[in-house]
C-alpha cells in the first residue's frame, strides 16, 4: 500500500511549510521594520473638521462621517452572512441547541444536572436586562468616549446568545418575521439615510451640516440593533422551522 | 512610549497562546485557549491606545466568537476523525467495550 | 527595542503560525482558528502604525479600519463553520471513511 510513503510525504510537505511561512515573515519582517511608522497624516487633517462632524470621539466620527461607505458596506458583509445562514439551515425552535447525530454514529444524549438549570435562570435573570441597559449606555456613550454602535450591538449578541443557552426554548416564542426586522433594519437605515442626504443637496451619505450629530445617532441606533440580533442568528445557526429541523437528519 | 514588563509578557505570551491552540491535541482545549487569546488581544490593544477597539474585541472576537466555535463543536463531534475531546472518546471507548 | 517594533514582531509570528496551521492541521475547527489567528496578527500590526509613539498625535483611521476587520472576521468564521458542519452532514458519513492516509495534527 501507498500509505507509508504518503505519510513521508505528509511530514516532508509539513517540515517544507514551516519552512516557507518562516521566510514570509522574515520577509515581512524586514519591510516593515526597515521604515518605522512614520507621521501621521490622517491626525493632523481631520482634528479641525472634528467639530463640523458631529460627534467628539474621533472614532466614531472616521466610521460614520469620513469613512461612511466603508462601515456601509460591513453593515452589509454582516448582513450577508446572516442571510446565509438563515437560507442555508433550519434548527427546531422548540429546542435550538440539539442537533440529530447521523445514523453512522450515534451517541447517547447529554442529560444535565438538577441543579444546573436553577443556577443559569437566576443567573440570565439578572443578567439580560442589565446588559441590554449597557448595551443602550455604550452605543449613546459612542458620541464623545470609546463606545458607539459596535461595542453596544456585540453586547446586546451576548446578551441574545446568553439567553439562546438558558432557555432555548424561548426561540419557539418569537415569530421569525420580527427576527428577520430585527436582521434588516440595520442596513435598511442606514442606506434611507444615504438616499434621503440627496434630499438636502449633498452628495450619497452627506449629512446636512448644522445637525449631523442626529443622523448619526439614528444610524447608530439602527446598527446596534440589527449587529445583536445578527449575531444571534449566526449563533442560533438557522432559521427557527416548526416543522423540526430540516437538512439536520437523515430522510 | 517604554516599553514595560505588561507589554513585554503580552508580546511573548500571544504568540505562544497561538502555538498553543494550534499544537494541543485536544480541541475543546483549543477552542477554551482562543477565548482567552481574545482577551489578552484586548489587554494588548488597551496598550497600544486603541480603547475602541479593545471593547469590540472582548465582545466580538472572544464571547461571540468563542460561542459559535462551541456550538460548531457540539455539531462536528460525532463526525470528525481526528476531533480529540479526551472525555469524549473516553466515553466512546467505553461505550464501545 | 521600542513598543511599536515589540508588537510589529507579536503581530508576525502570529501571522506565519496562523499560516503555517491554516495548511498543515487538518482538523477543520483548526483551520478555522488558525484564519483567526492571522486576522488578530495583522490587526496588531495595523493599530501599531498609528500608535503615536514619542510626541506625535494618535491615528485613529487604523482602529476604525480594524473595528471593521473584526466584525466581518465574525461573520466569516460563523459561515465557514455552518459549511463545515453541512459539508459533515452531508457527506453523513465519517470523514475516516473519506480520508485513507494519515495526517499530522
Amino acid at each position: 500500500m501507498n500509505r507509508k510513503s504518503s505519510l513521508k510525504t505528509e511530514r516532508f510537505s509539513g517540515f517544507l511549510t514551516s519552512i516557507l511561512s518562516a521566510a514570509l515573515v522574515v520577509f515581512l519582517g524586514w519591510a516593515l521594520l526597515r521604515e518605522p511608522p512614520g507621521e501621521n497624516l490622517t491626525a493632523e487633517a481631520i482634528a479641525p473638521l472634528l467639530v463640523e462632524s458631529g460627534v467628539a470621539s474621533p472614532v466614531t466620527a472616521i466610521l460614520l462621517n469620513f469613512r461612511g461607505y466603508d462601515t456601509l458596506l460591513e453593515v452589509m458583509v454582516l448582513f450577508l452572512a446572516g442571510l446565509g445562514i438563515w437560507s442555508q439551515a433550519t434548527v427546531d425552535p422548540t429546542n435550538p441547541l440539539v442537533f440529530p447525530a447521523p445514523a453512522t454514529h450515534p451517541t447517547k444524549a447529554y442529560e444535565p444536572g438538577p441543579g444546573s438549570e436553577l443556577i443559569l435562570a437566576t443567573l440570565v435573570g439578572i443578567l439580560i436586562p442589565l446588559m441590554i441597559l449597557v448595551a443602550g449606555y455604550l452605543t449613546w456613550a459612542g458620541e464623545f468616549q470609546a463606545g458607539g454602535a459596535f461595542q453596544g450591538g456585540a453586547l446586546l449578541g451576548g446578551a441574545g446568545i446568553l439567553m439562546i443557552i438558558a432557555e432555548p426554548q424561548r426561540l419557539s416564542a418569537i415569530p421569525p418575521p420580527l427576527i428577520r426586522a430585527g436582521i434588516v433594519i440595520g442596513p435598511a437605515i442606514f442606506l434611507m439615510v444615504g438616499v434621503f442626504c440627496f434630499a438636502y443637496g449633498g452628495n450619497f451619505l452627506e449629512y446636512p451640516r448644522p445637525r449631523s450629530g442626529f443622523w448619526l445617532g439614528l444610524i447608530e441606533f439602527g446598527v446596534a440593533i440589527s449587529i445583536g440580533i445578527t449575531l444571534t442568528t449566526l449563533f442560533v445557526g438557522g432559521r427557527p422551522n416548526p416543522r423540526g429541523a430540516k437538512g439536520k437528519e437523515r430522510p | 512610549m517604554i516599553l514595560t514588563l505588561f507589554d513585554l509578557v503580552l508580546i511573548i505570551v500571544l504568540p505562544l497562546l497561538g502555538l498553543a491552540i494550534l499544537a494541543t491535541e485536544d480541541i475543546f482545549k483549543a477552542v477554551v485557549l482562543f477565548v482567552s487569546f481574545g482577551l489578552l488581544m484586548a489587554l494588548a490593544w488597551v496598550r497600544l491606545n486603541a480603547l475602541d477597539v479593545a471593547l469590540a474585541e472582548a465582545a466580538i472576537g472572544a464571547g461571540v466568537t468563542g460561542a459559535l466555535f462551541l456550538s460548531a463543536l457540539n455539531r462536528l463531534e460525532r463526525t470528525v476523525k481526528h476531533e480529540r475531546r479526551l472525555d469524549r472518546d473516553d466515553e466512546r471507548k467505553a461505550s464501545h467495550e | 527595542m521600542t513598543i511599536t517594533t515589540g508588537y510589529i514582531f507579536s503581530g508576525l509570528i502570529l501571522f506565519g503560525i496562523g499560516l503555517n496551521g491554516l495548511i498543515s492541521c487538518s482538523h477543520q475547527l483548526r483551520k478555522i482558528l488558525a484564519v483567526n489567528l492571522m486576522a488578530s496578527g495583522i490587526f496588531l500590526i495595523l493599530i501599531v502604525t498609528g500608535y503615536g509613539a514619542d510626541g506625535s498625535a494618535i491615528d485613529y483611521l487604523p482602529q476604525a479600519m480594524v473595528l471593521t476587520g473584526i466584525v466581518i472576521s465574525v461573520s466569516t468564521t460563523a459561515l465557514a463553520l455552518t459549511l463545515a458542519c453541512r459539508i459533515q452532514h452531508r457527506l453523513n458519513r465519517s470523514v475516516a471513511e473519506t480520508e485513507e492516509d494519515g495526517d499530522d495534527d
